[in-house]
C-alpha cells in the first residue's frame, strides 16, 4: 500500500505571530525559517556589515518575541520584521565605533562588490557601482525608506506604522532618495 | 534630470507607490501612453529599483542558518524562562553575577561529587550536571552506555555530542530520558517527573505509565505534567502544545509535549486532535485554543470564559484568564484587555504571563 507523505498544515504568518505572542517558541523558529533570508538581505541593504548581521538578525527575531503582542494581523509580518530590524539598526549605529567600522567596511568593499556580471556589459556594471556608491551616501532615513518601499515592496502605510512616522514623511523621504540617486547617476554620466 | 514640462509628471511617482487608484489611475495610465516624458520618468524609477535589487547581498550557508536558528531559540527560551529582563544598565552586572553563580554551583557539584559531575572515563560520554540543593542523583552505570538516576529535585544537564556506540540515559522514578547530545533540565517531585526543558539538541522521554510512548523534545521545546490532570492522563501526554517553562517549579503550567507519535506530532493546543482518554477540561481548553488560533476571537473568548466557569480549579484557568485579555486586544478593545489583564495580575501576581499581562495592563 502506498503511503502518502504527511502534509504539514499551512499556518499563516499572522497565526504564527499570535502563537509567538502566546509564548510558543516553535512558532518563532518557523518564522525564522520563513524570513531569516529576507531580514538578512534587508540588513545588508541598510549597510549592516556581515559580521554584525548575525547578531542583528537574532535581535530582530528576539524583539519579535516582545513585540508580537502588538502585531496587527492586517499588516504583513515581513514589513513588521523589517520595521523592528530598522529600529535595531538605528540603535546599533548610535555607537560611534560601530559606525566607523561600518563606513570603513563600505569604503573597502564598495568598489569591488559589484563585480562584472557574466552577461552584463561594462556600462551596466559601472552603472551599478555608481548606484551603490550613491545608495551608500544616502542619509540613513532616506535609505531605510527606499530599501523598504522601493526594494522590499513594503507599503508606505506599513512603513509609516512600523517606524512611527506620518505616511507623508515616508513619501517625502522616498522622493528625495530617488532624486538623489538619479542625480548621482546622471552626474557620473556627464 | 531635465526641467519638467509635463504637468502630470509628479503622478508617475504616485502610481509607482500605489498612491493613485480608481479613475485617477486609469486616466494617468491613458496619459502615459501618449507622454514620452512621463514614460521615461517611469523607466528611470524602474531602473533605480532594478539596480537596487542587484546590489550584492551576503548569503549564508544552511549550516550557519541552522546554528543561528538554534542560538535564537536558546536565547528566546532563556528570555521566556527568566523572570523578566533586568534594566539595560544592569544587564552586564547580572550576567557577570550569573556566570559567577554558575561557576560556583559547578564547583560545588564537582567538589561534592566529582566522580559524577563530569564523566571522563575511556569512551564515556562527556557531560556537565548542575543540581539544585536537595536534589538526589547518582551514577548507575559507567562506560560508553552511561546511566544516571535522578530520584528527586532539579538538574540541569549538558551532554557533549555523542559518538557512535555511546549512549546517555537519565533514569527517572517513573521513566527515563535518553539523551542525544544536548542541554536540558529536568525536575522530579515526589517520584514523578514534572518538567523537562530542552535548550539544545534532542532528548527522548519515556514514562512507564504512558504505555511505551516516547516524546521527542527538540531545542526550545518543553514537556510538563499537569498537576490538575489525573496522573494517567498527564503521563499519557495529553499535554498540548510545546511551550517554554517559566521555572522548574511552575511545571503545572501549560504542559508541553512534542512527540514523534502521530497523534501529537507538531500539535499545538489549537490543532491537537481529540485523544481517547482526554478529559473534558482538556478537550474544552483545546477547543477554545483552536478558536483562538484560527482568529475567531469572539468564540475563543466565550469558550475561555465557559472553561473558567466549568473548571475553576484547572491549571489552565491561569492561561485562559490571560488569553481572554489577549482576545480583547486582538478584537480592538484595548480598555477591555487592560481590565482583564489587571484581573489576571490580581489573581496571579507572580503568574507565568505576569510580565506580558503587566504590559497589557499599562
Amino acid at each position: 500500500m502506498m503511503t502518502l507523505p504527511r502534509v504539514r498544515p499551512t499556518i499563516t504568518d499572522a497565526e504564527l505571530v499570535a502563537r509567538v505572542a502566546n509564548g510558543h517558541l516553535e512558532a518563532l523558529g518557523e518564522l525564522f525559517d520563513r524570513y531569516d533570508a529576507d531580514v538578512r538581505r534587508f540588513l545588508a541593504r541598510l549597510g549592516v556589515t556581515p559580521s554584525d548581521a548575525d547578531d542583528l538578525v537574532q535581535a530582530t527575531f528576539l524583539e519579535l518575541l516582545r513585540a508580537a503582542i502588538r502585531f496587527d494581523p492586517a499588516l504583513s509580518v515581513k514589513g513588521f520584521l523589517f520595521g523592528l530590524a530598522t529600529i535595531l539598526v538605528r540603535r546599533h549605529r548610535r555607537s560611534l565605533s560601530r559606525r566607523a567600522a561600518m563606513l570603513f567596511a563600505f569604503r573597502s568593499t564598495a568598489p569591488n562588490d559589484a563585480a562584472p556580471s557574466a552577461d552584463g556589459s561594462f556600462e551596466t556594471d559601472e552603472e551599478l557601482r555608481r548606484f551603490q556608491r550613491a545608495f551608500e551616501r544616502l542619509s540613513s532615513k532616506k535609505r531605510e525608506v527606499f530599501a523598504l518601499v522601493a526594494l522590499e515592496g513594503v507599503s508606505g502605510e506599513e512603513v509609516a506604522r512600523s517606524l512611527g512616522i506620518p505616511v507623508n514623511t515616508v513619501w517625502t523621504r522616498l522622493h528625495h532618495a530617488r532624486r538623489e540617486l538619479r542625480h548621482a547617476l546622471e552626474e557620473s554620466e556627464r | 534630470m531635465k526641467a519638467s514640462r509635463c504637468a502630470r509628471r509628479w503622478q508617475v511617482e504616485a502610481v509607482r507607490d500605489q498612491r493613485l487608484s480608481g479613475s485617477d489611475r486609469v486616466a494617468f495610465e491613458r496619459h502615459l501612453g501618449t507622454c514620452s516624458e512621463c514614460t521615461s520618468e517611469l523607466a528611470a524609477f524602474e531602473r533605480l529599483e532594478e539596480l537596487g535589487a542587484r546590489l550584492p547581498v551576503p548569503s549564508s550557508d544552511p549550516l550557519a542558518r541552522r546554528r543561528s536558528r538554534n542560538e535564537l531559540l536558546r536565547r528566546a527560551n532563556d528570555l521566556s524562562v527568566g523572570s523578566g529582563r533586568p534594566p539595560p544598565q544592569r544587564r552586564k552586572l547580572v550576567a557577570l553575577g550569573a556566570a559567577l553563580a554558575a561557576a560556583l554551583a559547578l564547583a560545588f557539584v564537582l567538589l561534592r561529587r566529582d566522580d559524577h559531575a563530569v564523566a571522563l572515563g575511556a569512551g564515556e560520554p562527556r557531560f556537565e550536571l548542575v543540581s539544585a540543593p536537595g536534589s538526589d542523583w547518582s551514577t548507575l552505570q559507567r562506560g560508553a552506555a552511561l546511566r544516571l538516576a535522578l530520584r528527586r529535585g532539579h538538574a540541569r544537564v549538558s551532554v557533549h555530542k555523542l559518538v557512535p556506540g555511546q549512549s546517555f540515559v537519565l533514569e527517572l522514578p517513573d521513566g527515563e530520558l535518553e539523551v542525544r547530545g544536548t542541554r536540558f533540565s529536568v525536575e522530579v517531585v515526589e517520584r514523578k517527573t514534572v518538567a523537562v526543558n530542552v535548550s539544545e539538541g534532542l532528548v527522548a522521554l519515556r514514562l512507564r505509565d504512558s504505555g511505551g510512548r516516547e516524546w521527542l523534545l527538540g531545542a526550545g521545546q518543553a514537556w510538563a505534567a499537569t498537576a490538575s490532570a489525573p496522573a494517567a492522563e498527564s503521563a499519557s501526554g495529553t499535554a498540548t502544545s510545546p511551550a517554554p517553562l517559566p521555572a522548574p517549579s511552575a511545571a503545572r503550567l501549560t504542559a508541553a509535549a512534542s512527540s514523534a507519535a502521530p497523534e501529537s506530532a507538531g500539535a499545538s493546543s489549537a490543532l491537537a486532535p481529540r485523544k481517547p482518554g482526554a478529559s473534558g477540561a482538556t478537550r474544552a481548553f483545546a477547543a477554545a485554543m483552536a478558536s483562538f488560533s484560527s482568529g475567531d476571537f469572539a468564540t475563543a473568548e466565550r469558550l475561555f470564559l465557559s472553561f473558567e466557569q466549568r473548571y475553576p480549579t484547572s491549571g489552565h484557568v491561569e492561561d485562559t484568564m490571560f488569553l481572554r485579555a489577549l482576545t480583547r486586544l486582538r478584537r480592538g478593545d484595548a480598555a477591555g484587555a487592560k481590565t482583564l489583564a489587571r484581573a489576571y495580575l490580581e489573581r496571579y501576581p507572580n503568574g507565568f504571563r505576569a510580565p506580558e499581562a503587566e504590559r497589557l495592563a499599562r
